[in-house]
């Protein structure tokens, strides 16, 4: 009598798992990067829409509440500067500059017809390496 | 009794493989393809911000050369007609004035002017202002601004390259 011992013709041979595996985990390496440009990519579009709406706003506190020196009335006022430095988190929430992720430079200068002045922000990492975003807005004060 | 032939698993982890890559690679491609997107829309937002920052910038100034002239004593002194030739000149020779019409009605100049950003006809500001001066007192001039609104050209679908799906 003889004993035949045979390989079934269901389930995964060894190799074929072997080979799977490792292939699959070549390839999702790959494609893992692929999902982490695509975040870089998000999160960056979302830093940018952070950076106009700060801008913006910015530009709308100086535009409506500025006093004679053309700064917003609540920030501190640095006249011999002619620029003020606001410091912004991650979350682009108002901070301490030791905390800070970004930086907004805000700077007004006269422009050229009397009573017309201009403000320049400048939004950027709090390194100063990198800028987001900037915009100029104009605003004109009735002279005395 | 023998099994069918399609009751055999062998490939069945290739298989298995081949459709969990795609999978990925759809994904992949598609959280890439989205954020591309997310950013180019991002990038349009913030330019066309600009854009309306500084058509309201060129109108302001507009404001002030207007609030300059007329605290003149050329302007103080002068009669209806002469303030409506005063203004069409300095307007004349404002840039980003694209058109005007200035009408004089009970001693008030009513002003509108539209703007146009970077000398071009596809977006500015469309400006209605009432001035009024006293004769001879600087201290009367007053303006004020009946509309203030920013205009812009109508987006057109067919001839944006890539169609509305580039945004």
């Amino acid at each position: 009598m003889t004993t035949r011992i045979s390989r079934g013709k269901n389930g995964f041979t060894l190799a074929e798992l072997i080979m799977a595996i490792a292939l699959l985990a070549f390839f999702s390496t790959m494609i893992v990067q692929v999902f982490a440009k695509a975040a870089d990519v998000t999160d960056k579009a979302d830093r940018l829409d952070q950076a106009v709406l700060l801008a913006s706003d910015l530009a709308d506190q100086w535009k409506y509440h500025a006093d004679e020196s053309g700064y917003p009335e609540t920030a501190d006022k640095k006249p011999a500067a002619q620029s003020l430095v606001y410091w912004y988190d991650e979350a682009f929430a108002a901070c301490s500059e030791d905390e800070a992720a970004y930086a907004a430079a805000a700077t007004v200068e006269p422009g050229d017809v009397p009573g017309f002045w201009q403000l320049h922000i400048r939004i950027e990492t709090a390194d100063r390496q990198e800028l987001v975003y900037e915009l100029t807005a104009g605003h004109y004060r009735r002279l005395p | 009794m023998k099994r069918p032939a399609y009751g055999s698993k062998r490939g069945a982890a290739s298989a298995l493989m081949i459709l969990l890559l795609v999978l990925l690679v759809f994904f992949g491609v598609l959280s890439l393809v989205t954020a591309a997107t997310d950013l180019r829309l991002a990038d349009r937002r913030a330019r066309a911000n600009q854009a309306y920052y500084l058509a309201d910038s060129q109108a302001a100034r507009l404001l002030a050369r207007i609030g300059e002239a007329c605290r003149q004593d050329e302007f103080l002194q002068a009669g209806p007609d002469r303030r409506l030739e005063l203004l069409a000149a300095l307007l004349e020779k404002e840039p980003h004035v694209r058109s005007y019409d200035i009408a004089s009605e009970g001693g008030r100049l009513q002003v509108k002017a539209v703007t146009g950003l970077d000398g071009r006809d596809e977006q500015g500001m469309d400006l209605e202002l009432e001035i009024v001066a006293e004769s001879g007192d600087p201290l009367s001039c007053r303006i004020i601004a009946r509309r203030w609104s920013w205009w812009k050209k109508p987006f057109d679908y067919q001839a944006e390259p890539g169609g509305v799906w580039e945004g």
